[in-house]
């Protein structure tokens, strides 16, 4: 009933934006008053593509749309997951992002709203809207859960600012209600004075030295600000400086730029020019959403939807949980110590390394210890093996010592038998690579990500790759990719090995022709994932690793990896044939298939196709 | 068992001095049934003996490893579970081991290699006559604006039986005194400020018991300096490896002040070969795990663990305000502490490093050449050379080298993680290190060029102080007007505790106080 009114009224708009655009001409952009002329009612409640998601929606939904609205947003989150996985800078994350966003989350601007029709607009800025809080009601059961949401909704509104119109952010600043002072250079000189103890009064000698040394400093800062500044308008550098605008905020408030030192601080104020406004724009978002959650996990329980949402939002969410490793294969249980200086040729690269410093030192700190610990009950092996494993690895210390200092501690605690009694699951790249930073005296890390060139090349040297591909991988690293140059490696390394084994499947998919390439089912994005391919090709098996055994389909496709270029395979469902454009769906569809062995997938397959009709 | 050996070795040491200190903790050991324990609570439990236990805690008690290594696990465990560590040694002593145990022959010289069992009565000393619980107490309590400050503290202790108990909290000074006293720890550590008492944690679920505030820390390890330092290894440190404490402390102490405007930092020598930062204004204790983290990204400079060869790694030629303050304060140290005194580039092993760092083939080879050529140059000519090579080459990429290399042999490294985790423990000032012995006494930040770790006093060096106290002037039981400690040498740090620190803090917590109350007179007088 409520969706008839909507759609009247938006039609009603609609005529009146055609007459409003015969009078006023094609406009660049439009503003506020305009958008009201055309719709007062989308003006109202989505004036812009960016929303604060302050007020929640009162619409009326079937269940049916509830869920598939949650599930297109649920794509939308991923796809900016694996994005920011594969991509380092924001550029490229939003090209990985833009299309599967523009697919099942598009929002168009308000400069198309006469083309495209105001309630074209409004229908999308509501399901926009809608979607955004269902998800919340998903997501806020848990810190895990709402960590991740979080993270996910500032990205993506990261990105729609990027997109959106310039005087729509200002005016979306504007009414975002942000509390921003803005302060001009001079202002920050009359601060650097203070801040330094010297008066207006001072002689002009030491005022003019002290700031021209501050107004290196603000230039050092920020060089692209002056730089654009003078890009502008021309003129001096000091003009430029003059010109710019920047808001004073405790640095708390930015942690992000200070972490990356790109502001300026001066007694616990950050100076942040207008160019990383976003930054304190998407904190904001940030500190809203994370409180509006905890609100909403406080509220739930009260809903009393037991039986009908609680299923549906179950669903959502579990498909985000549980993207652990688990041990489930054939081995599970059955590796002894005595067998992992033979298995060692099937570790990635990181556990091989942490293997062989371990085998030089008889020694790792207490992070490598984690990481080896784990993969290693990751690939089967149990308590007691471990316990004994390590106390032979530690060779070089009396058994006194070992005792004392926790080592039997540490193997226990990693099996859940300590602490907090977690089974804890080994890590995956993405930790391996984002947190505990390998410091002094730590073997522990990515060689990716945490070797420098040299050490990497005389690694690739000792695994024998060719010096071509080993340059490939140096480069795709040095960009960032080290999950892909990872498993370019293992394309170059273990497939060789087993080429043999392989032919006839690479003849298979081959097909066309082309080179015998040795390929992958799909791209490195956990050390256990190299271990079980690299085993599962000496067995011959030649399938997905122990995580993804209950999936059917064609294992190995058949695209090729030309030379010199990076194409990560990945396990194609047969709907999607379409090529570039669709990759990042496609990778992100396969991630999910690989993680959430739990979730029931037959269940999503028919959600999917009704979605698809 | 092993501790079988241990009282007959004690009644075999000599015992020459007529110690009042020391009489005065006999008495106290068959009053308080404590004193004692140390001695041989552990062969009554049937665990190692005491010299046994000494040697484990020496072994072990590197601060780098304290934080970093292997007691990761442990650290982050759950309060439940850290105290079924705790073996019963605490309430399970064997009285008749007290009374076998010769009291004079402990009075017996100390070898400083040789802390063993004394120590616990040294410190039984310390805690009771030396220890400033008083001024400990003021500065945890901020004022007590907030009640809860220090009643909701985690301390945890770790005793000479490696039994490593956390999450103890007191209501009181004295409480934690007697506490103290009662389990003779050989460390004491401070953790954040809990949403509940830390005693009481056990009665809530884990994840209903978080940390809400604590000090931004900083540890600084030399061991973290030994892949660049030529003089030492390892534990030991010199005059001219302690240099890079003084870089250090102020490179962090400047950026705190200068770039986040904190107030109240206190430096402390952690008494060994390492140093410990806290800030203590409310805007540090109340930041977040994400401002810390930011904190700690903002000051690092040098990343990168033992595969990596380049730690320093810059981008572009102009640097960020911070760090060419920084820079200014390094590059003063480079030439007389890294090339004239630890001559890292006198030998090909020592340049080979050096030279490493730069990533053109041609220049490494030609430097090396050049330096194998003439045996005789110094390293300040090398230095030169190097410079001069690298800034030759009409890259931009090259010219910022010998500053990138100038920064990864000066520039400080912090532990991050002790800095980032608010539930992280850290070594309480005025601790003593069981193996050297040495309090952990602060550092004065404006003189850190003149402190020497090597003057500090020593807890033997402190007890017999207190043996010189002539009658009258002191108490035995602490309970003088003058507090012992005025009159040994740890009198100058305490007063430097309290002068710069305690009482700069609370000029601001009252200046605090009083704004809130003026805030409150204006509504009252509406």
């Amino acid at each position: 009933m409520f969706k008839q009114d909507r759609a009247a009224a938006a039609g009603a708009g609609a005529g009146a934006g055609l007459s409003a655009a015969s009078a006023g001409g094609p406009a660049a952009s439009l503003s506020r008053e305009a958008l009201a002329r055309i719709d007062p009612q989308l003006a109202a409640d989505y004036p812009f593509t960016l929303n604060m998601y302050a007020v929640p929606p009162r619409d009326e939904l079937t269940l049916t749309q509830f869920e598939l609205l949650a599930l297109d947003r649920l794509r939308v989150l991923r796809a900016i997951e694996t994005a920011r996985l594969r991509a380092k800078s924001d550029d490229d994350v939003a090209r990985l992002i833009e299309p599967v966003v523009n697919k099942h989350l598009e929002l168009k601007r308000n400069t198309l709203v006469r083309a495209a029709g105001p309630q074209v607009l409004y229908e999308q800025r509501r399901k926009d809207h809608i979607s955004h809080f269902i998800l919340r009601l998903a997501f806020c059961r848990s810190d895990d859960l709402r960590q991740w949401f979080v993270r996910q909704e500032v990205e993506l509104f990261k990105f729609r600012f990027g997109i959106e119109q310039q005087v729509d952010r200002d005016a979306f600043i504007a009414l975002a209600n942000l509390d921003l002072a803005p302060v001009s250079f001079e202002d920050m000189c009359r601060e650097k004075m203070a801040a330094a103890g010297v008066a207006p009064t001072a002689p002009a000698a030491q005022r003019q030295e002290l700031l021209s040394r501050f107004a290196a400093d603000v230039r050092a800062t920020y060089p692209h600000v002056v730089q654009q500044h003078q890009q502008q308008t021309g003129g001096s550098e000091s003009d430029a400086l003059r010109r710019a605008v920047f808001y004073r905020v405790p640095f708390e408030r930015v942690c992000e730029l200070v972490g990356r030192r790109a502001v300026l601080l001066m007694g616990g104020a950050a100076y942040v020019p207008e160019s990383e406004r976003l930054v304190l724009v998407a904190n904001a978002f940030r500190a809203a959403l994370s409180d509006s959650l905890m609100a909403t996990a406080k509220a739930l329980p009260r809903l009393d939807e037991e039986d009908r949402l609680m299923p549906v939002l179950d669903s959502l969410a579990r498909q985000y949980l549980d993207r652990e490793y688990k041990s489930t294969g054939p081995r599970s249980g059955t590796i002894r110590h005595e067998d992992i200086a033979g298995l060692s040729q099937h570790f990635p690269p990181c556990m091989q390394n942490l293997y062989q410093t371990l085998r030089h030192n008889a020694h790792l700190k207490h992070v490598g210890r984690l990481h080896l610990g784990l993969f290693l009950k990751g690939i089967g092996m149990p308590l007691e093996e471990a316990l004994v494993f390590w106390r032979k690895a530690f060779h070089k210390m009396s058994d006194d010592e070992y005792n004392k200092k926790g080592y039997v501690y540490n193997v226990r605690y990693n099996y859940g038998m300590e602490g907090k009694r977690t089974d804890y699951t080994p890590y995956s790249c993405a930790k391996i690579i984002t947190s505990m930073q390998p410091g002094a005296g730590d073997a522990h890390g990515c060689p990716f990500r945490h070797f420098s060139p040299e050490r990497l090349g005389e690694m690739m040297q000792r695994l024998s790759v060719s010096e071509q591909g080993a340059g490939e991988i140096l480069r795709t690293s040095r960009e960032g990719h080290y999950q892909l140059a990872c498993t370019r490696l293992f394309e170059l390394t273990r497939g060789r090995v087993h080429a043999a084994a392989q032919a006839q499947q690479n003849q298979q998919a081959a097909g066309q022709g082309g080179p015998p390439a040795f390929q992958l089912v799909e791209p490195i994005e956990h050390p256990n994932q190299w271990f079980d391919l690299s085993m599962g090709l000496e067995s011959g098996e030649h399938k997905g690793s122990a995580r993804t055994p209950a999936k059917p389909g064609p294992a190995a496709n058949g695209r090729m990896s030309t030379p010199g270029q990076v194409k990560i395979q990945t396990q194609t469902q047969t709907q999607t044939q379409t090529q570039t454009p669709m990759q990042t769906q496609t990778q992100t569809q396969t991630q999910m298939d690989y993680e959430f062995d739990d979730v029931d997938m037959d269940a999503l397959a028919e959600l999917e196709r009704e979605m698809d009709r | 068992m092993l501790g079988g050996d241990s009282p007959a070795r004690v009644r075999a040491a000599d015992s020459t001095a007529e110690s009042p200190a020391r009489a005065a903790l006999a008495e106290a050991g068959t009053g308080e049934k404590r004193a004692g324990g140390g001695v041989d609570g552990g062969a009554a439990n049937g665990s190692p003996g005491p010299r046994k236990r000494w040697a484990r805690i020496d072994s072990d008690s590197d601060e780098g490893d304290e934080h970093g290594d292997d007691s990761g696990a442990r650290h982050s465990g759950s309060p439940a579970q850290a105290r079924q560590q705790q073996p019963a040694v605490v309430d399970d002593l064997d009285e008749t081991a007290l009374q076998t145990m010769d009291v004079d022959a402990i009075v017996a010289p100390i070898i400083k290699q040789e802390l063993t069992a004394d120590l616990a009565l040294l410190l039984t000393i310390f805690y009771k006559r030396l220890f400033p619980f008083k001024e400990m107490h003021q500065w945890l309590s901020y004022g007590n604006v907030d009640p809860n400050y220090f009643t909701h503290r985690e301390f945890s202790f770790t005793q000479a039986s490696d039994a490593y108990i956390r999450f103890q909290s007191y209501k009181t000074a004295d409480e934690l005194k007697s506490e103290i006293l009662r389990l003779c720890p050989v460390k004491i550590d401070i953790g954040a400020v809990y949403n509940v008492k830390p005693k009481d944690a056990r009665a809530v679920s884990s994840s209903a018991f978080v940390p809400l505030e604590r000090e931004l820390v900083f540890d600084v390890d030399m061991t973290d300096y030994d892949e660049i330092r030529t003089c030492c290894k390892g534990a030991e440190v010199c005059g001219k490896c302690w240099n890079f404490m003084s870089i250090a402390i102020k490179v962090v102490d400047r950026a705190m002040r200068e770039d986040f405007g904190f107030k109240h930092i206190l430096w402390v020598f952690s008494g060994r070969r390492g140093v410990h930062c806290w800030v203590a204004d409310q805007r540090a204790r109340k930041l977040t795990a994400e401002a810390r983290r930011a904190i700690v990204s903002y000051l690092e400079v040098v990343k990168g663990g033992e595969n990596m060869a380049k730690k320093v790694n810059l981008r572009g030629a102009q640097m960020h305000p911070s760090i060419s303050s920084s820079y200014t304060i390094c590059s003063k140290y480079f030439v007389p502490v890294l090339l004239e005194e630890m001559k890292i580039l006198s030998t090909q092993e020592r340049w080979a490093k050096v030279l490493q760092l730069i990533p053109d083939e041609s220049i490494r080879r030609n430097l090396d050449a050049a330096w194998k050529s003439h045996p005789n140059a110094t390293d300040t000519e090398r230095w030169n050379q190097l410079k001069a090579a690298l800034a030759r080459e009409q890259k931009p990429m090259l010219n910022t080298i010998s500053r990138d290399i100038l920064l990864q042999y000066t520039y400080p490294r912090l532990d991050a993680h002790v800095s980032i985790g608010m539930n992280h423990l850290l070594k309480s000032p005025f601790c003593v290190h069981p193996k050297t012995g040495r309090v952990c006494v602060p550092i004065d930040p404006k003189a850190c060029d003149k402190f020497d770790p090597s003057a500090v006093p020593t807890i033997e060096e402190l007890v017999h102080e207190l043996d010189k106290i002539p009658a009258g002037a002191g108490n035995t039981d602490g309970s003088s007007r003058t507090p012992d400690y005025e009159h040994t040498s740890l009198k100058p740090y305490i007063d430097m505790f309290k002068r710069d620190f305690l009482a700069g803090m609370g000029e601001s917590i009252r200046s605090a106080l009083r704004a809130k109350r003026e805030d409150l007179d204006k509504e009252l007088t509406f």
